[in-house]
This record gives C-alpha cells, structure tokens and sequence, in this order.
C-alpha cells in the first residue's frame, strides 16, 4: 500500500496500488485479499460513506478514523452486511453480498454488543464453530479461547462476564475457524491494558502468518504497536493510506495552538513571537494564544520566555491535541 | 441448522413469553374444569368443540403462534445477535427453516398440550376420537402456517411485528373477515377452519349449527392446501427477505 494524503504520495510509502481496480492484485505484486473500488452508501440525504477506493493485502491494516467517521459502515460493506449504494467491493477475489460460502474464509469481530446471555463463553465459540461445520466444533472453540486467554471462565454465562471478557469471546468466534480474512471492529474497547497487548501480539502474529487483519480503532498507540498500513477515514472519506509512520510524522509536524497562561501576557507574547516556529500569538485575558509549527522546540522555550519576561508562568496547554484534530488536519 | 435451532429452543424456552402464553393456554382448561364442575347441561363433546372454534381457534392458537415466531427472527434483528447467524457458511433457507422450526414446536407443544388436555377434561375421557383428532390436525395445520406468516413478519417488521401480528389477529381475523367471504379468502383462520369441519363427526357438526355456528364453506382438501402454502410461501419471502436484509 503506497502511503497517500488526500491523492498525495507521502514520502516513505511502501508498494501497493491504493486505487487498484479489481486486478487482484497490489501495486507489488502481491496479492489483494480486499479490494474496494469507488464504494458509497448513503441513506436517504445521508451518505455515511463516499467514494472509497482501496485494496488491501495479507498483513495487519488499521482502519483509523474519530467516532462517526464511517469505520463501522466500511466494515459492513467489507464483509456483506451492508450492500454499497455504489461501487463493489471484493473479498479475496469474489463479491461478498448474498456469498454465505466466502464466510468460510471471512472472520468477522462486530462492535455491537448484542450476544446471547444465556449462552457459556463456551458454547457461544461453539455454536460459531459448528455453523462453520469444523470437524470437532468443541476442540476449535477451547483453542480459541486458549487464544485469547478465556479458558478460565469458559463455563461462564456472557450474561456474567465483563465487558473485556465478552469482547475477547467475541474476538475467538471470530477467529475459531482459522479464516484468511479477519475483520474487527473496535475489538480492544474494554479490554484492560494487559489484555489489549496480548491481543494487540495476537493479530500482529496472524499477520506475519499471512491472513488479512483489519482492525478499526480510534487509538493511535494501539495500530502503531500493531502495524504500520493505516486507512485514515474522516467524514465518511478516506482521508490518508498507506504507511502509518509517513502519516504519523505528518500529524506530529502540523502546526499546533497552545495556550500560555501567565502574569503578564502581553510582555510574554513579545518574547514568544520571536520564538523560531511561531506564526501567530493572540493576547487573551490572562493568556496567550500562539500558533506555533515547532510545538516541542516551543514547549521547552516558554518558561525562558517567560523568565525572561519577568513574567510568573501558571500553565502551558494544547489546544487541538484531541484526535478529531489530528484526523481533521489530514483532510484539511 | 441443528445448532440454529437448538438455539432458538433455549431462547423461546428461557423468556417470559413462555410463561405468559402458558398463562393463557390455561385459559381453556379451566374452562373445561368450570363445565364439568358444574355439570353442565349441554353436549361436553360439543361444548369442548365451541371451545377450540370460539376460544383457541381465533385467539389463543395466532396469538400464542404470534408471540414466538415475531420473537425468533426479529428478536435476533432487535438484540444485533443475526449475525452471529448469518456471517456464516450456510444458506439462508436453512436459517429460516430452523428458526421455523424451532418456533413452530414450541407453538405447536403448548397448543396441542393445552387441547388435549381440555378435551379429556370436558369430555371427562368419553369423547370422540374422530373429534380429537380433528381438533389436534387442525390445531397442528394452523400452528404451522401462523408461525410461517408471523416469522416473517417478525423478520420484516422486528420492532413492530408483535403489534402489527395482534391487529391481524384481532382486527382483521376477528372482526373483518366476518363480515364477508372476501375478506375471510385472506384469513389463515378460515382455512384452519375448514380443515377443523372436514373432519368433525355429523353430529357435533349439527350441534355447532344449532348454536349458530356454520360450517366454512371450503373442502378440508383446498384447506389444507392454502395452508401448505402459507407455510412454504411465509418460508420462501423469509428466505428472500434475509438476503437482502442489511445489517446496520
């Protein structure tokens, strides 16, 4: 996958054709498990995806985007949940609307809390193994949750279990009949720290076992441990592929808005203005707005400034560190 | 499809809906117990017939079929747990046909459990098996086809499918389809009916038309055929309505 910011090349990319049409394969060669091209879905007035294009090989990709980007809706489109109100969409060479037998080969990890409470972690893995006609549904289900560490509990109702446990039974359905293609949603949210990391290792190390993971996520740290391809999605839009290094650079060079607060903001904007980096400095009562493209050369400057202004310094903030401001430079 | 079904059994089996249609499918045998308590002066054979024609026939066999069948599938589609179902390698027919399965069992169990018993009760063990045997056919035909409509209208309708089924039942089976053999064409009771004349001895038939109770107008034959078709034409929109259903 090349690394891409709005039809830009970013520097670092590695090979893939992100507008590979249909071809069954990336732009090195290699195979394409999931290909996309030109996919909308909207309903009615609203479109909750647009124009999406891409094609993904074997290895860990995460699907990164703020909450209402459209992670969720790509994922439907991706494995036949939702039909595309335009384009097509291709999982490892076939159409995947109305294509039960291709579910064989597909995982899928939903977001959606709904599971029968009635039913043991147990024979919850079961039953998803059996409908796969495994040979010995029983044997599958413990070795998955062997995997995901939930043998312990594997008797309890998941009507009884918490939240980080339900997600991990949701994670070993998905992944108790070994598929090619394994797609997540949000499978991290309430997992504790130690269980996110083992999870984190579990789809790195299906990866580098050549299936096709693709996680969606709204945590930066967690696709940074667990790959480097990132589809960036805002607004319903792809908004940056490819390598997630190239696309973290970026986002770590943009220019940032911090707030000084301090005595006297006024002397210390004349100091802060002449700081290396600085664009703008806006006076507020009791504060300085400067926008700065140096945000940790600017950091370690301020208390100097301030000293040197004669000035008593009460507080440094960033103002745009959130990640809906992160994502929402990549498009702008 | 066993483990579909196996599933949907313990679902049905575990909700509260079993209890309250339980409650209900009481309804009749205590009425029986009324009867031959108070040892009623009129035909017990006749009497427990007027039972299931006027009672169970038009209100607690679509209700009672009505309460699982709208909960198998659209319960499924309310709690997001479908998918857990259908992201899967099998077809979607034979999702429909367990969930059908499963629905039309427990429906069926209840039902026949609650005539049987209400038959035996009023007729105190000395009834017609020729009667009983056409109560419990036409009580099994008319579990089959109300389950088979109500499953998909579960399906279509997951959040007002119990709501939209007690209208059916009780507006248009209730009420307008007895205002004329048109609109009754369109009405699952009917043809239950039918299969229920058909097989009803000479006498009990007379007795019913004495309390003003007439005979449908319809062969048990065509009956039973309208209702096959219920059944298998409710399975087959089923079977098309999930696959093109989406998943938001």
């Amino acid at each position: 996958m090349s690394s891409e910011i709005l039809g830009a090349p970013l520097p670092g990319a590695s090979a893939a054709d992100p507008r590979a049409d249909f071809s069954g394969k990336l732009a090195d060669g290699q195979p394409a498990t999931i290909e996309v091209a030109n996919a909308s879905k909207w309903y009615g007035d609203k479109v909750a995806v647009s124009d999406l294009s891409f094609a993904l090989g074997q290895g860990v990709t995460a699907l990164l985007g703020p909450n209402g980007a459209g992670k969720s809706t790509t994922i439907k489109l991706l494995t036949g949940l939702l039909r595309p109100s335009r384009g097509q969409v291709r999982v490892l060479g076939q159409t995947v609307v109305n294509n039960p037998r291709l579910y064989r080969r597909m995982g899928l990890v939903p977001e959606q809390e709904g599971l029968y409470p009635f039913l043991s972690v147990l024979e919850f893995v079961e039953l998803a193994a059996r409908l796969h006609h495994l040979p010995n549904p029983r044997e599958a289900a413990r070795a998955a949750l062997r995997t995901v560490e939930l043998s312990e509990v594997e008797k309890r109702p998941l009507g009884q279990c918490s939240k980080g446990m339900r997600q991990r039974a949701k994670i070993a359905q998905g992944l108790v009949h070994d598929p090619e293609v394994l797609i997540l949603d949000e499978p991290l949210s309430g997992a504790d720290p130690r269980q996110r990391l083992a999870m984190m290792e579990v789809f790195t190390r299906l990866g580098e076992a050549g299936k096709t993971i693709l996680i969606s996520s709204h945590i930066l740290y967690e696709v940074e441990r667990m790959g480097s391809n990132v589809l960036v999605m805002v607004n319903g839009k792809l908004a940056a592929e490819g390598d997630f290094h190239a696309i973290r650079a970026l986002m770590d060079d943009r220019p940032r808005r911090v707030r000084v607060t301090c005595s006297d903001p006024r002397t210390v904007s004349a100091f802060l203005v002449a700081l290396p980096g600085t664009r703008s400095v806006h006076v507020e009562e009791g504060s300085v707005i400067v926008e700065t493209a140096a945000p940790l050369e600017f950091y370690l400057a301020v208390p100097q400034a301030a000293q040197s202004a004669g000035a008593h310094l009460f507080g440094i903030e960033g103002l745009d560190e959130d990640l809906e401001s992160v994502f929402r430079y990549l498009v702008n | 499809m066993q483990p579909i079904f196996s599933l949907t059994l313990r679902a049905l089996a575990r909700s509260r809906r079993l209890l309250v249609v339980a409650a209900l499918l009481c309804v009749p045998l205590l009425l029986a117990l009324v009867f031959v308590a108070s040892e009623g002066s009129g035909d017990s054979e006749s009497f427990v017939v007027e039972l299931f024609v006027g009672l169970v026939l038009p209100v607690l066999l679509p209700l009672t079929a009505l309460i699982f069948a709208t909960s198998a599938l659209g319960g499924e589609v309310e709690d997001r747990t479908l998918l857990y179902l259908t992201f899967r390698p099998i077809s979607r027919l034979a999702v429909i046909v367990a969930k059908l399965l499963a629905c039309t069992l427990v429906t069926t169990v209840l039902v026949e459990i609650s005539l049987l018993a209400t038959y035996l009760i009023g007729t105190q063990g000395s009834g017609n098996t020729q009667n009983l045997g056409a109560i419990l056919l036409s009580g099994l035909v008319g579990c089959l086809a109300y389950s088979s409509l109500f499953l998909l209208v579960g399906l279509w309708l997951p959040r007002r499918g119990l709501l939209v089924g007690f209208i059916y039942v009780l507006l248009w089976e209730g009420i307008l389809s007895q205002l004329s053999t048109g609109l009754a064409t369109f009405s699952v009771r009917r043809y239950v009916e039918g299969a229920l004349d058909s097989r009803l001895d000479t006498h009990v038939l007379a007795s019913l038309n004495a309390d003003g109770i007439s005979p449908v107008n319809i062969s048990g034959t065509t009956s039973l055929l309208v209702l096959m078709l219920v059944l298998v034409g409710g399975m087959l929109v089923a079977t098309w309505k999930l696959q093109q259903l989406e998943l938001p």
